[in-house]
């Protein structure tokens, strides 16, 4: 995710603090796709990452006046209200089964291009049978270039930590990939 | 295509999410407009008006203690 200046963020939310509302819509075209991004990457595919993201946008609104830039980064702040809501959604609902993987055609070579579509849902599979943990610092990092001490931040964890979990979670998706090379003749 | 090329191209499929035109939008239109009372204008509309309201309770006061003991003769 691209870095914002801090100092402007501030300036924005200062600025919706004294009643110029139409400010927050600047937050909101700011974050919009970091916030979506991740949420449709932790949710389950038949939830709606952007109904969520709405939910996000509202609660972050909403708990505007207790956010403190001296304790964290604004993106910081609105990617662990994503978190806790996802995580929440996810404990509302059942688990996703491993069930949902993708089996491996035996009718296509590893590197085809429908068998890529296949290897892909495998991957889809993977990510979501992974962990809360692990995936999160997955989708943080891996797919939205975060930090891990930005991710530590919001888990509230050392730095370590979640560098292990990103070493899991992408030995996990790794073995789902050469599985399933394995597998197709 | 090699397998870290797969992956990558997976990764960049799972970055790219459609975000609808309207969103930002609909946020704006679900924001609670009326609750903007803790801003500097209704603040000092707030304040004048107890200010206003006072001082014309401390003007009835006034004139009500006036006219009661000039009435008494005191």
């Amino acid at each position: 995710m691209q870095q914002k200046d801090p100092n402007d963020d501030a300036a924005i939310i200062h600025q919706v603090l004294v009643g110029y509302l139409q400010s927050f819509a600047i937050l909101v075209d700011r974050y919009q796709h970091p916030i979506q991004c991740m949420a449709a990457n932790l949710l389950r595919p038949g939830d709606s990452a952007e109904d969520l993201a709405q939910e996000v946008f509202l609660a972050a609104y909403r708990n505007l006046h207790t956010f403190d830039s001296n304790r964290a980064a604004f993106s910081t702040w609105l990617l662990t209200i994503c978190k806790n809501k996802c995580l929440a959604e996810l404990r509302r609902k059942p688990s996703a089964s491993l069930e949902q993987i993708a089996e491996p055609s035996n009718t296509l070579r590893p590197w085809d291009p429908l068998c890529q579509e296949e290897l892909m849902a495998r991957l889809d599979g993977a990510l979501a049978a992974l962990p809360f943990d692990q995936r999160l610092a997955f989708v943080l990092a891996e797919l939205m270039d975060i930090s891990c001490e930005q991710i530590a931040e919001i888990e509230q964890t050392p730095a370590s930590t979640i560098r292990s979990r990103l070493t899991r979670a992408r030995q996990a998706l790794r073995l789902a990939l050469k599985e399933f090379a394995g597998d197709t003749p | 295509m090699n397998e870290d090329q797969i992956f990558e191209q997976w990764k960049q499929k799972r970055r790219d999410v459609r975000i609808e035109d309207s969103f930002a939008d609909r946020i704006m239109a679900r924001i609670d407009r009326p609750s903007n009372f803790h801003s500097p204008r209704w603040l000092a509309a707030a304040m004048t008006l107890v200010a206003i309201g006072s001082a014309i309770i401390h003007l009835a006061i006034v004139l009500f203690f006036t006219f009661t003991v000039s009435n008494q003769g005191i």
